[in-house]
């Protein structure tokens, strides 16, 4: 350190300016990453609570760019081809390892809820239609609980007590016991079976429910449905559009009945997300407003300092000091000031937003880090502005000013 | 170092151009500055004083004809190189004081030496500092920030600050305009007994007595110079 630099930071403590910068920045800084331990939060939230969750793991991934949402379709799961919202429920479809032959089926549900041992409400099976009855299913679960059984086309009844790898039954018909008062059987094809082995299906006091066409569909998600259709829900139809056109470049059929609702979810974090967001920007334009206001009036000084004969270098270091002692006082204020938000969010926000009751709020170093990162890039940015607003100005047009 | 040019500046014209006409402020001017001797600048408003004192402080640098320092032409030096003869061999004194005031009175006297950098350490720095503050009669003050001061010690702080670096060469541009008559005379006595230790001192001031304390008097009357010599 230069020893200019010692008296750079003497001087910057002894603006008021500086610290009221720092403390709006703080203040930006800490909300933007306690906000951002939501997202984290419910996702832990959700790897821990339902099945395979990937409602909520797509949801996360959309919300940090559309891009990546496709992406994690694409990429990272390839077996998902679309997710529905019922009731409150998610389930996704599966089509990882549908036949050539079935390509271009329509059907694509079947998932299970953590709803046992009922079978969700209006989700029977349509007998008359009994050959649109088609089945993708995890390759290996728990049939149902309770008396209900599985039969075996070769063998017979299958044991209920045990999970079952379903793999051998593949594009072959198998009969599905309703546990609905009559013990109804209805026959399925097992069109289609997805990897489970990251599912958390290990509880046997779960079931699956299950539907056979959209049209059941529909009938079941009443609160969902409009003109006999489910709707596109990824927030704006042209995402849903992309999705669509992905899979069908990936040899799927994806009905455009089915639903990716990712709304509810969005209206948890809408607020949060966008406050964070606004906030930021409100902060940023002051801090704009007040570096103006200070290069301005610091016009005085940047006179009187290169009338002493300091240099475009000096000048650079003074700049980069000030920078650096910014983000080190901001970073001072913001520690603690996101372990109080941290506390109050835990505290408060179960209670103003339902979604979040049971969700623990998780500490996110990867938020912070973001964090840091972001205010790294803003100091930056004003340096950069600084430095060369001092080297543009002329020592005698600022002396004639 | 009698009769040693410390400037020299010859056939020195500077035109401003505004709304389309050119003015004038200074015409042909050949002048030199000796170290040892103490210069006064007179003339009325507009008469071309600020404009000189621009050119000998290498504050502006777009003008017609050569300026010299210590017999060296600084016409086309670069930015930094004017820095560092502005900050190594001329202390400037203005009207206004132009003090930091953020520092305290020892940090402004320590600043032109940090700019300055290699010669001392912080400490050596601070000593000298506290030296140039106790011959200016501000010992006590050191550790004040201009706004606590009154105008004459903020103008003793900033005589402080000109001798900073050891300068040879003292611009004082209207140094008493905003002082009474007692810190007037304070001033120009300590100019005088800085001419006397071999600095050049070039001093533009509307004060009557300043001529008493000036060993040569140049008079600016339209961007063309008269002078007396006493």
């Amino acid at each position: 350190m230069t020893k200019i630099s010692f008296l750079s930071i003497k001087k910057f403590f002894r603006i008021k300016s500086n610290i009221t910068i720092c403390i709006l920045l703080s203040i930006c800084m800490s909300f933007m990453c306690v906000v951002n331990f939501l997202p984290v939060s419910v996702k832990n939230y959700w790897d821990n609570h339902l099945l395979n969750n990937v409602f909520y793991r797509t949801y996360m991934l959309y919300e940090q760019g559309k891009n990546n949402y496709i992406k994690q379709i694409l990429d990272d799961m390839p077996e998902v081809a679309g997710a529905y919202t019922f009731d409150g429920y998610y389930s996704l479809t599966s089509m990882e390892e549908l036949t050539d032959e079935y390509n271009e089926t329509p059907v694509i549900m079947v998932h299970g809820f953590v709803n046992p041992p009922e079978v969700v409400e209006g989700s029977q099976i349509d007998e008359n239609n009994k050959d649109e009855n088609l089945l993708i299913c995890p390759n290996k679960f728990y049939p149902f609980v309770r008396n209900d059984m599985v039969k075996d086309p070769e063998n017979g009844y299958l044991d209920t007590t045990r999970e079952i790898d379903l793999r051998k039954y593949l594009n072959k018909e198998i009969t599905l016991a309703s546990d609905l008062g009559d013990g109804e059987k209805t026959k399925f094809k097992l069109i289609g079976l997805y990897d489970t082995k990251n599912n958390r299906f290990m509880d046997k006091s779960m079931c699956f429910s299950y539907y056979s066409n959209v049209q059941e569909l529909n009938k079941s998600a009443k609160g969902f449905s409009k003109d006999n259709s489910l709707i596109y829900e990824l927030n704006k139809i042209s995402d849903a559009h992309l999705v669509e056109a992905k899979l069908k470049e990936l040899g799927y059929y994806a009905n455009p009945s089915v639903t990716l609702n990712i709304e509810v979810a969005t209206q948890s974090f809408d607020l949060f997300i966008y406050l964070s967001k606004g906030l930021m920007i409100i902060i940023l334009l002051i801090i704009l407003i007040i570096s103006f206001i200070r290069i301005k009036k610091d016009e005085k000084n940047l006179m009187i300092n290169k009338l002493l004969g300091y240099n475009n270098q000096q000048f650079s270091i003074q700049c980069i000091t000030n920078s650096i002692l910014t983000f080190i006082v901001t970073l001072l204020i913001s520690m603690p000031l996101i372990f109080g938000l941290w506390k109050l969010f835990q505290i408060y926000l179960p209670q103003y937003d339902s979604t979040f009751s049971g969700i623990k709020i998780l500490f996110s170093y990867e938020a912070l880090i973001k964090m840091i990162i972001l205010l790294a890039l803003i100091l930056v940015l004003i340096t950069i502005i600084n430095i060369i607003s001092k080297f543009k100005k002329n020592l005698i047009n600022i002396i004639k000013s | 170092m009698d009769n040693v040019v410390a400037i020299e500046i010859k056939k020195c014209s500077k035109i401003y151009h505004k709304n389309g006409k050119d003015i004038v402020a200074l015409k042909n001017i050949n002048l030199s500055f000796e170290y040892g001797k103490f210069y006064l600048i007179v003339g009325h408003s507009g008469s071309g004083k600020t404009t000189l004192m621009n050119i000998l402080g290498l504050i502006d640098s777009k003008y017609d004809g050569i300026v010299k320092i210590n017999n060296k032409e600084v016409n086309n030096l670069k930015s930094k190189e004017l820095a560092k003869i502005r900050n190594t061999n001329i202390g400037f004194i203005f009207q206004d004081f132009y003090l930091d005031n953020f520092l305290t009175a020892q940090e402004n006297v320590l600043t032109p030496m940090l700019i300055n950098q290699k010669k001392y350490s912080y400490k050596e720095m601070e000593d000298k500092s506290q030296i140039l503050l106790d011959k200016v009669g501000l010992s006590e003050r050191i550790k004040h920030f201009p706004k606590e001061l009154s105008g004459g010690e903020q103008q003793r702080v900033a005589i402080a600050r000109a001798l900073a670096n050891n300068p040879n060469i003292i611009l004082a541009d209207e140094p008493t305009g905003n002082l009474d008559v007692e810190n007037e005379e304070y001033i120009f006595k300590l100019l005088k007994e800085m001419s006397k230790n071999f600095k050049c001192i070039i001093m533009v001031s509307h004060s009557k007595d300043a001529k008493k304390y000036a060993d040569v008097v140049y008079n600016l009357e339209n961007g063309e110079i008269n002078y007396d010599e006493d």
